[in-house]
């Protein structure tokens, strides 16, 4: 079916919509019994992205809580000068451990977490596309995450502050494990990141209700498919640099050691380039959840819905330009700093937009209900105004050398933070519980809670802007009578404690009162998106076509007809979970997908994950082993059992058919694949920037004197190895057999390509097999670069051997090729990696 | 008539303009850096390099702007919705094209 065709037959089903027939007997039942959830010890096992949003919630907050009462212990401890409530090796560790969990362990899952759990329901899908891929980033996290904050209590969390910075943190000045612990932490998130993000980028643009095109997406929708890009192209800087540090601690490989070639500045740029936009991909999220609440508060669509995409785009893109702005006391050239400088005041701009539409929006309701997640947002827009305006003055260069390591660079991350991400997402936790849970929260204790809230802050962090310009420094455990600082950081401590008690307030009325089960409290506040209509553990019924951005404000009847199963997919046609998924402009349907179901795979795959990088950190190697093969033999099982079945089209409503399994560039699969081929050349593209910078910075150093640089013969002969085997993967691929012909050729091909792949990678070790890569950068660099290409090469010798097993056994064939169209994806990058890697270092050669 | 739906151009029209933003940072901070890496400042050459690279920026900026309506989706209000993000977009990554180039006028 071409897409006009589909289109077509699109158009002719709406006109057909809603059906008031009855619908059949048991078709209900049969519904709300594929899509049960697991009870009792089982339910460990669920995917339904109501529960696996919650938990990540949950998850979340409880390190909000962790990490909150690690603050007030700096509080403390900074309470009076000379104090002696901890020694400086531990505050050391509780200040780092303060802003590493609030970071990676709080605000990055948390509103990945509100992604998970509100989209779904937002778009009236089912299920977001790889429900699995969500819970197995919940489990990696919530393990690695709760391993990471207990080594606190044996004394060996890390110390080097939230960033990290070498030289501090390498081999030579830290040499005890604390460090590693933080790469672990960090590792975690990773993961759990870019799994979220493949998630979210797919389920956004491709599982949307019938008809939801672009224009009807919620804001929510759009910013977190900016978020999700930015993780895909920002934590790749991140990934890299933690491979570097830990590649340098553990087998002194001196990326960032000066006197060997490298540059502790290296690890600032790549660190900042994921650790700035980092800010705007807690931020647009929480700005995204602004903007579906005020509308709601203020009882009226928001101001200017095209200006606030503009802006989420914007923000999206400038965010990369700006990382050098945590570096003006570093030394780079003046006009360097410019160029960073002015980016960072341009990227106000956008910001300046969300903030005015939230306010033209209230300034045009008839009547605000100032209810909690009113005054949540309220406070939010106050605050991170407060934070944006400090944000341009440490824009400046003058003023931020000034500014700069002292308290009053805190006082203005504190106000952007709070203000962008933690009340934004009260304000959503108010708003929506009652969506999943049986009682909506308390509107009177969230009022109390409000008030601490906002009034501790202001107490807390408003005077540290006055303690910086008094030069009080950061990360210092104490401070000197003389200094005259005693009283305001009582007051200080004091607003924290004010501060804790608000949230002390939410999180007794979330134990208290939340509480899953049938039927959810529902839409209390009056929202007009689709996540409000009545929902089952099936979420909604049926999948009604959406003309505008509050449908339910303007249809209100939409509710009863998808509860009747007027709408689309009001059934479970092949009895076994599934969801539409359509085109991404237009949400025309194409294809059903099988979601996945419960299963213990995943969450042992997790299990083997946390283990093994634990294993490694404490460096017990077979351990490691036992815990890596328990990982892949999970993945494996996980993998097993995805793939749909080819067979009859199926009937959607409306009298339209859509075919139940389709590859090619349609498949989301295909799709993740694509998104995952972007992260892994983002990492390789951050491995090119560290080549370019460390010669740039020693140019007479790079090969060093004395030193041959890789083998020509060895370079084009791997090369013609790595390129034989892609062009062997690509004949596999073309050569699947139909159901129950002969596999030889394609047996013969797929083995062909994994010998020439092993032979390509041993002749690229071997042309740089004189060269040492512990003795400088340069070997360093050169190593780097095959380091990459094993890494996927391990995985793509796993997928290949999984993707034989299943042709083996029947489960792939030329109709069901999606397996193999998503290996060939990542084989033709790998081969694409490899060679420009070549050209990289041969190039060096001739230029030298 | 949707077959648009399925291709990229949409996509690479709205997203350009930012893009350009984006890579002309990069532009004016590599090549103030290259040079620095062999002269140990940024004399006239990079910042000549620095104002031709923006105006070409410029043009291909003002380009997507105007052509806005020919790469958009072809029909429904998501049209309209296109072009008119694809401009502001398109205006703004302008403005800010020029005004990230200016330090190597003045700096």
């Amino acid at each position: 079916m071409t897409a006009e065709e589909r289109f077509e037959a699109f158009e002719k089903a709406k006109a057909n919509l809603p059906d008031r027939a009855p619908r059949p007997e048991g078709e209900l039942e049969l519904l709300e019994k594929v899509w049960a959830k697991p009870r009792g010890w089982r339910v460990l096992t669920v995917v339904n992205n109501d529960y696996v949003g919650s938990w990540y919630v949950g998850a979340a907050l409880l390190f909000f809580v962790l990490a909150g009462i690690l603050a007030l212990l700096i509080r403390l401890q900074l309470a009076m000068p000379l104090n002696e409530f901890m020694g400086q090796e531990t505050y050391n560790q509780v200040f780092t451990m303060h802003g590493t969990i609030m970071m990676f362990l709080f605000a990055v899952p948390a509103v990945e977490a509100a992604g998970v759990l509100l989209l779904p329901q937002m778009f009236a899908a089912r299920d977001l596309p790889f429900p699995r891929l969500s819970a197995f980033a919940f489990w990696a996290y919530l393990i690695g995450g709760l391993v990471f904050f207990t080594s606190l209590f044996w004394g060996v969390a890390p110390d080097g502050g939230w960033f990290m910075y070498p030289p501090h943190t390498s081999y030579v000045f830290s040499p005890d494990s604390n460090q590693d612990w933080w790469l672990l932490g960090i590792g975690f998130i990773e993961i759990s990141a870019i799994a979220g993000a493949i998630e979210i980028v797919v389920g956004t643009l491709k599982t949307r209700s019938p008809g939801m095109t672009l224009d009807k997406l919620p804001v929510f929708g759009w910013a977190m498919l900016v978020f999700a890009a930015m993780i895909i192209v920002g934590f790749p800087a991140v990934i890299l640099s933690t491979i570097l540090l830990e590649l340098e601690r553990a087998f002194h490989w001196p990326f960032f050691i000066a006197g060997q070639g490298g540059d502790p500045l290296l690890w600032q740029h790549l660190f900042w380039f994921f650790g700035h936009p980092e800010v705007y991909i807690i931020f647009l999220p929480a700005a995204g959840l602004m903007s579906m609440i005020i509308p709601v508060v203020a009882r009226t669509s928001l101001v200017g819905y095209r200006l606030v995409v503009f802006a989420l785009i914007a923000t999206g893109f400038i965010a990369f330009g700006v990382w050098a702005h945590h570096m003006f006391a570093t030394g780079i050239p003046d006009i360097s700093v410019s160029f960073f400088s002015a980016a960072s005041m341009a990227v106000s701009i956008p910001a300046g937009v969300q903030v005015f539409a939230w306010i033209g929006t209230l300034m045009a309701a008839k009547k605000i209900e100032f209810n909690v997640p009113a005054l949540f947002s309220i406070g939010a827009i106050v605050i991170f105004v407060i934070g944006g305006l400090t944000g341009v003055m440490v824009a400046m260069v003058p003023f931020d050398w000034q500014a700069h390591d002292s308290y009053f660079v805190v006082a203005h991350l504190h106000y952007v933070l709070i203000g962008g991400m933690v009340f934004p997402l009260f304000a959503a936790i108010y708003y929506w519980t009652p969506m999943v849970s049986v009682n909506a929260l308390s509107e009177k204790r969230g009022k109390w809670a409000f008030w601490l809230m906002f009034a501790g802050m202001n107490l807390t962090f408003m005077i540290m802007h006055w303690t910086g310009m008094m030069g009080m420094p950061r990360r210092v455990y104490t401070y000197l009578p003389e200094q005259g600082l005693g009283t305001v950081n009582l007051i200080a401590t004091v607003g924290a404690f004010v501060f804790a008690a608000g949230i002390a307030i939410v999180m007794l009325d979330l134990i208290q009162k939340f509480r899953f089960g049938e039927p959810p409290a529902g839409n209390v506040y009056g929202g007009g998106t689709l996540e409000w209509l009545p929902q089952g553990d099936y979420a909604a019924r049926s999948m009604p076509v959406v003309d505008s951005l509050e449908p339910l404000w303007d249809h209100p009847e939409l509710a009863e007809e998808s509860d009747k199963g007027q709408w689309f997919l009001p059934d479970s046609p092949t009895g076994r979970r599934e969801t539409i998924v359509t085109s991404p402009v237009y949400a025309v349907p194409q294809y059903m997908v099988t979601i996945p179901g419960p299963s213990e795979w995943h969450l042992f795959a997790a299990i083997g994950t946390a283990g093994f990088f634990l294993a490694l950190t404490v460096k017990l190697l077979s351990l490691a082993a036992v815990f890596a093969i328990l990982a892949v033999y999970s993945v494996w099982r996980w993998m097993w059992e995805l793939e749909g079945e080819p067979g009859p089209d199926i009937a959607i409503g409306g009298g339209m058919k859509i075919p139940r399994y389709v590859s090619g560039p349609m498949n989301h699969g295909v799709w993740a694949a694509w998104v995952l081929v972007t992260v892994l050349g983002m990492i390789f593209a951050c491995s090119i920037f560290a080549w370019f910078f460390l010669w740039g910075r020693q140019p007479g150093f790079w090969p060093p004197a004395g030193l041959l640089p890789p083998t020509t013969d060895g370079l084009l002969a791997s090369g013609a190895l790595y390129l034989a085997s892609g062009f062997a993967v690509w004949r596999a691929t073309a050569s699947l057999p139909a159901k129950g012909e002969s596999a030889v050729r394609y047996a013969l091909w797929q083995g062909g390509a994994l010998v020439l792949l092993a032979a390509a990678f041993a002749v690229e070790l071997i042309s740089r097999w004189h060269i040492s890569p512990s003795a400088n950068a340069y070997g360093a660099m050169v190593y780097l670069y095959s380091f990459l290409n094993g890494e996927v090469i391990a995985m793509l010798a796993i997928y290949a051997a999984f993707n034989i097993a299943a042709f083996w056994k029947g489960r792939m064939d030329r109709e069901r090729r999606v397996g193999q169209e998503c290996l060939q994806i990542l084989w033709l990058f790998l081969v694409a990696q490899a060679l420009i890697g070549f050209v990289i270092v041969g190039g060096f050669k001739v230029l030298a | 008539m949707r077959a648009q739906d399925d291709k990229l151009t949409p996509w690479v029209a709205m997203l350009g303009p930012p893009t350009l933003w984006f890579v002309h940072f990069g532009f004016v901070y590599a090549s103030a850096s290259l040079e620095m890496v062999f002269t140990e400042r940024a004399t006239l050459l990079s910042r000549l390099v620095i104002a031709g690279g923006t105006l070409l920026f410029l043009a291909v900026i003002g380009w997507l702007g105007w052509k806005a309506p020919r790469f958009a989706p072809v029909a429904g209000k998501v049209r309209e919705f296109w072009i008119g993000v694809t401009r502001i977009t398109a205006a703004v990554s302008a403005i800010a094209v020029v005004y990230q180039a200016m330090p190597a006028l003045l700096v």
